[in-house]
């Protein structure tokens, strides 16, 4: 098994600490730091998402992978830098004003990180025109929206309402989920895309991103 | 006033529950409809006490308050007021009777163990609440003198959430992928401090103890069943056996999809499970229990409920009933009112339970 096989399996095993030591390894033998992330460590990644949509794995899975990917990409930073490797594209999430849950949204956020995005996570219960203070300041061109009660699923329509306001709802695309939320509400409320899971919410905004 | 709460069935029959629990033919289906504290604000009082008179089954002792009326929400469902329970975990919500989340946990990390962070006292609090006993335990007494209900509950999040709320989720599943040897030694703690309290239930001679937790995802399990089996399920199994052996009926509340933790959860000692319906399946729900578990149904409240047709939540009811119960009983059914359910689904929800309860 080659080495970025090797990543990319233990990376779907959570196995943080090894996948570390391999990453290190495959710099040391003068792997590109970009062959290693897209093969290695994002290969993993997608694999496991695959696995998430398909009721393969769950939750914990993604946690262990995604924390065994983070601290492969730890190491593979500054190389990553060296040769001028740029982001899939640039979303802010968060969960709802008024509502506090963040197992979902850190999901969504490890799983687009999982695709190459780079994500601004602005944690739980925020307010709509933070959402859209922030796709400005940082460039964004998602916006996404998570949302666990149906009190505050409602908050999403204010978000849209926001994006409008400050005139960049044709620069930004809006994704909303969460157990409530359904592809219904998305048209009723004019945001751009819904899904039923993290995975799914990740290849959407890399589409999305794509413009 | 007090409003029915959870743990106190509306048909209030012991015998009747117990029956239903040991599949000894029951007269009638156990049911319990709560509303959420939250509600009474959100809609008007006036129609849900109509509501509630017009359902004397499911609300047998319902007195129409004053109009000023309002709950006392618990210490960890008040917005703009965080509670701090007596295991350090600070409760923040943000809206008055929706139960919050846990924001800091006061064992983030470690270093915190045994040093400023110690287990409290099962001799002057619950976990969540601190509690006079000898108080408690006259309640108790009064409530079984006067030949009510009596079923007991260790607090929701007796064991897998309180770590979780201890430690943070996230960095609980990594101390059981990691085999953080500090993990153990707190569960023996939390163990401990459980046993406590599961042991003057038993004394009391309750009618059931409740273990209640939440151990499911929308879809999948919040915990792998093999990281279950080895971290959680000895101690549930030894929470459990107390209850067991004084015969007394066991009962596990949990939402979230536990159809890979099922097993496990009856060979710890589960005799009566809490599982939501559309999240399980009703389908699966009846495959795996019926018969042989008892169910206590939690009905639907994320999709049929809120947002279909009151002729589509009176089939939803009549086909969990078909398909679960039996004539000799293996069904309770149970609904939580939360705000966003239209008061007409709500009506319907009730009618339905009343009608389908009585009507085995």
């Amino acid at each position: 098994m080659s080495i970025l096989n090797e990543i990319s399996e233990l990376l779907q095993k959570g196995r943080a600490k090894q996948v570390q030591q391999l990453v290190q390894n495959a710099i040391d033998e003068g792997i590109e730091a970009t062959l290693i992330l897209n093969e290695g460590l994002l290969g993993g990644m997608s694999i496991i998402g695959e696995k998430f949509k398909n009721n393969e794995v769950f939750v914990p899975d993604v946690l262990m992978a995604a924390r065994a990917m983070n601290m492969g990409s730890q190491i593979l930073k500054p190389h990553l830098a060296e040769e001028g490797i740029q982001s899939k594209g640039k979303v802010c999430l968060g969960t709802v004003h008024g509502d506090l849950h963040d197992i979902g949204k850190n999901l969504v956020k490890m799983m687009m990180e999982g695709k190459g995005l780079e994500v601004v996570d602005l944690g739980t219960d925020v307010l709509p025109e933070k959402y859209v203070e922030v796709a400005i300041k940082e460039n964004c061109q998602v916006i996404c929206c998570s949302a666990l009660l149906t009190t505050t699923m409602e908050v999403m329509k204010d978000v849209v309402k926001a994006a409008e306001n400050a005139g960049i709802r044709d620069k930004v695309k809006i994704m909303v989920g969460g157990a409530p939320v359904t592809e219904d509400f998305c048209r009723e409320i004019g945001a751009d895309a819904y899904t039923v899971d993290a995975a799914s919410a990740a290849d959407v905004a890399v589409e999305l991103c794509k413009g | 006033m007090k409003i029915k709460t959870f743990d106190c069935y509306s048909v209030n029959h012991a015998e009747n529950f117990t029956k239903a629990v040991r599949f000894e033919k029951p007269d009638f289906i156990p049911v319990n409809f709560v509303i959420n504290d939250a509600c009474w604000h959100h809609y008007p009082k006036d129609a849900l006490w109509n509501l509630m008179e017009e359902h004397k089954y499911l609300f047998p002792d319902f007195v129409r308050p004053d109009n000023d009326w309002m709950p006392e929400c618990l210490l960890v469902a008040r917005k703009d007021f965080p509670y701090t329970d007596p295991m350090g975990c600070t409760w923040v919500t943000s809206d008055d009777g929706i139960t919050g989340t846990v924001k800091e946990h006061p064992l983030a990390d470690w270093s915190a163990f045994g040093t400023s962070w110690t287990i409290p006292d099962p001799e002057k609090s619950d976990g969540l609440y601190m509690v006079d006993w000898a108080e408690k335990e006259k309640e108790w007494t009064e409530l079984k003198k006067s030949g009510k209900d009596f079923h007991a509950k260790l607090r929701h999040g007796h064991t897998f959430l309180q770590l979780c709320d201890l430690r943070g989720y996230e960095n609980l599943m990594f101390d059981m992928m990691d085999e953080e040897p500090l993990l153990m030694e707190l569960i023996d703690k939390l163990e401990t401090f459980n046993m406590e309290i599961v042991k003057r239930f038993v004394k009391s001679g309750c009618d059931s103890i409740g273990y209640p937790e939440d151990l499911g995802m929308q879809v999948g399990p919040m915990i792998p069943p093999d990281l279950f089996e080895q971290y959680i399920k000895p101690s549930y199994t030894r929470l459990m056996k107390p209850a067991r052996d004084a015969g007394i009926p066991i009962r596990m509340h949990s939402d979230g999809d536990i159809r890979s933790l099922a097993d496990h959860l009856v060979e710890s000692g589960v005799e009566v499970i809490n599982i939501q319906d559309l999240v399980n399946g009703i389908d699966w729900i009846a495959d795996r229990f019926r018969g042989k578990t008892c169910v206590e149904l939690d009905i639907d409240r994320q999709s049929i409920t809120p947002y279909g047709t009151p002729e589509e939540i009176d089939d939803l009811i009549k086909n969990a009933v078909k398909k679960i119960a039996t004539p000799q009983g293996g069904l309770c059914l149970c609904y939580g009112l939360y705000p966003g359910v239209p008061l007409e689904n709500a009506k319907a929800v009730m009618d339905a339970m009343e009608r389908y309860a009585t009507n085995i």
